[in-house]
């Protein structure tokens, strides 16, 4: 843990060294001492991590200095060390907001120590948040998400918009996207950052779980449940709630959240008070909705409630060369985290990769691209490292687009391979003859 | 973390209160001379931490009695204050022997 400053006023010098010789004996404390209110209130002093106060100082009550102390160093804590035992000096002295209190006597410098060690560990706790807080941040910055293609500069300066206010924001996609990607870009870069940013998959829960899960439950609502919790709308309370895969809520519950939507308030499932929330909604789903509101499936006026500001993210084989950005991006960041050396891709990999339909999108080529990093020996990722799904589907074969004749190549290759290299099987499911495929072989048309 | 027995720091203790205790003794003084028993009972109060710090414990009591009775009481036990002095000028003495 990294050094602590600890400021002991204290008009006695005797009781001063004494604290001082104590409270130095761990290492990481960086002791001062004042022995007057003025001294301590002089400009120039860096600011302390902790405060201990003497309460009876000869040139300034402790009331006052408590208060004045309070005021140039917000939220350091300070703890008042008095001779007097009297208990409303305490809780007066805690209620101005003194951290604690201890009286001289015997036991003064073990409690000192226990609470410093107690704040140290707090102080520890807040550094540590304000780190991870600074790394979330760091993570979800605009500047930070590769895409570099027209499209996704169009989609950025929507988000930095959407950012900018509380409308709710529907975001589209194939699976892979990065739907709760941009859910969270929005939320770290909105004002409600250093609140909860809470995500619900809604096709992950079961249907008769998601209206507690969203809402709350009372203790005996139902069957098992034992104890009041609360729901993820009271959770994310100043903060976003990302709701996935909203298009397979059930229609029942969708009043439900329409009305939590419209009205800012929820009742939690077995309870009759109403709970004000503040929370800015933030929706995905990979189905069409306005098709799901044809079929009946999605109410109409929760529809047009959801849709606010609507984000289409592309799909990865429409983003050109941020395919190539984001592997990269990908590889080195792996490359670093595995402690491995830099590895760059080979141009016939990178073309490998440009020429792929990435059915699982930006998810898919993560995958694809740790894992040849893990199968490159050297630092260059060669086009046989890169390898796609195994459980390719003949709708993957014919993606590229091609003559007719490239599109036969490509089945019967497809089907070889499914029927280890058996040519009359081949030629009996496709129904083809065997000669034109054995032609096809010995003219390479075909790899076998 | 250091090792908290420390013969400097103890000698470093013992010279503050020889250096700091007479200027009480003083105060202790004047206060019974012009008949102030809250200023002898602050002195006591103060004096009371070094004391205690150093377990020089029958002081200690008597130190809490006179603060209590200056304080509280608004009175001076002349006697008593005299053997406080008394006896905290054999303490002073034993002190400054130990450490030259």
């Amino acid at each position: 843990m990294s050094l602590i400053k600890i400021y002991v006023i204290e008009d006695d010098m005797f009781y001063a060294r004494y604290l001082k010789h104590h409270l130095s004996l761990n290492v990481d404390n960086e002791v001062d001492i004042f022995n007057s209110g003025k001294d301590v209130l002089k400009g120039g002093l860096d600011r302390p991590d902790i405060i201990t106060l003497d309460y009876s100082l000869p040139d300034i009550d402790g009331l006052t200095l408590l208060s004045d102390l309070q005021t140039r160093w917000k939220n350091v804590p300070i703890i008042v060390i008095s001779g007097q035992q009297e208990v409303s000096t305490a809780v007066k002295l805690l209620k101005k907001g003194a951290y604690d209190y201890i009286v001289k006597d015997d036991d003064t410098k073990d409690r000192l120590w226990a609470i410093i060690n107690r704040i140290r560990e707090n102080v520890g706790l807040r550094d540590q948040l304000e780190r991870l807080q600074a790394e979330v941040d760091a993570q979800y910055d605009f500047t930070k998400i590769i895409g570099n293609s027209p499209v996704m500069q169009r989609i950025f300066d929507m988000m930095k918009k959407g950012a900018r206010s509380n409308i709710t924001v529907s975001i589209t996609g194939e699976t892979g996207t990065g739907k709760e990607l941009a859910a969270k870009a929005l939320h770290y870069n909105s004002q409600r950052s250093d609140k909860p940013f809470v995500a619900v998959n809604i096709a992950a829960i079961p249907k008769e779980l998601i209206e507690s899960e969203l809402f709350g439950h009372e203790k005996g609502a139902f069957t098992g449940a034992v104890s009041t919790r609360k729901g993820k709308f009271e959770e994310a309370h100043k903060g976003t709630l990302f709701l996935d895969e909203i298009g397979e809520m059930d229609i029942n519950l969708q009043s439900k959240l329409l009305r939590a939507l419209q009205e800012r308030e929820i009742t939690r499932v077995g309870g009759n008070k109403v709970i004000q929330v503040d929370v800015r909604v933030i929706v995905a789903t990979h189905r069409n909705l306005s098709e799901e509101v044809k079929a009946g499936n999605f109410r109409e006026d929760l529809y047009y409630r959801l849709l606010g500001l609507p984000i289409e993210l592309p799909p990865l084989r429409d983003r050109g060369n941020d395919i190539l950005l984001l592997a990269k991006g990908f590889l080195e960041a792996f490359c670093a985290e595995n402690q491995m050396g830099a590895k760059r891709l080979s141009n016939a990999a990178q073309k490998k990769l440009l020429n792929y339909h990435w059915p699982g999108n930006v998810r898919e080529l993560r995958a694809i691209i740790e894992l040849a990093a893990v199968m490159t020996e050297g630092d260059v990722i060669e086009s046989d490292h890169v390898n796609f799904n195994n459980s390719e589907e003949i709708s993957d074969v014919v993606f590229e687009e091609g003559t007719l004749r490239d599109y036969t190549c490509k089945i019967i290759e497809y089907f070889l391979k499914k029927y280890d290299n058996n040519v009359v099987e081949v030629a009996k499911r496709l129904d083809v003859g065997k000669s034109t495929i054995y032609r096809m072989i010995k003219n390479d048309e075909i790899n076998v | 973390m250091r090792e908290e027995t420390d013969d400097d720091f103890v000698n470093e203790m013992l010279a503050l209160f020889v250096e700091t205790t007479p200027v009480a003794i003083e105060e202790i003084e004047t206060s019974m001379q012009n008949k102030t028993p809250k200023t002898l009972g602050d002195t006591m109060h103060r004096i009371k931490s070094s004391l205690r710090i150093l377990k020089i414990t029958n002081l200690v009591s008597m130190a809490q009695e006179l603060e209590d009775l200056g304080r509280k009481e608004g009175v001076i036990d002349i006697e008593k204050t005299q053997r406080f002095i008394k006896i905290l000028n054999i303490c002073l003495d034993q002190m400054r022997e130990e450490l030259s």
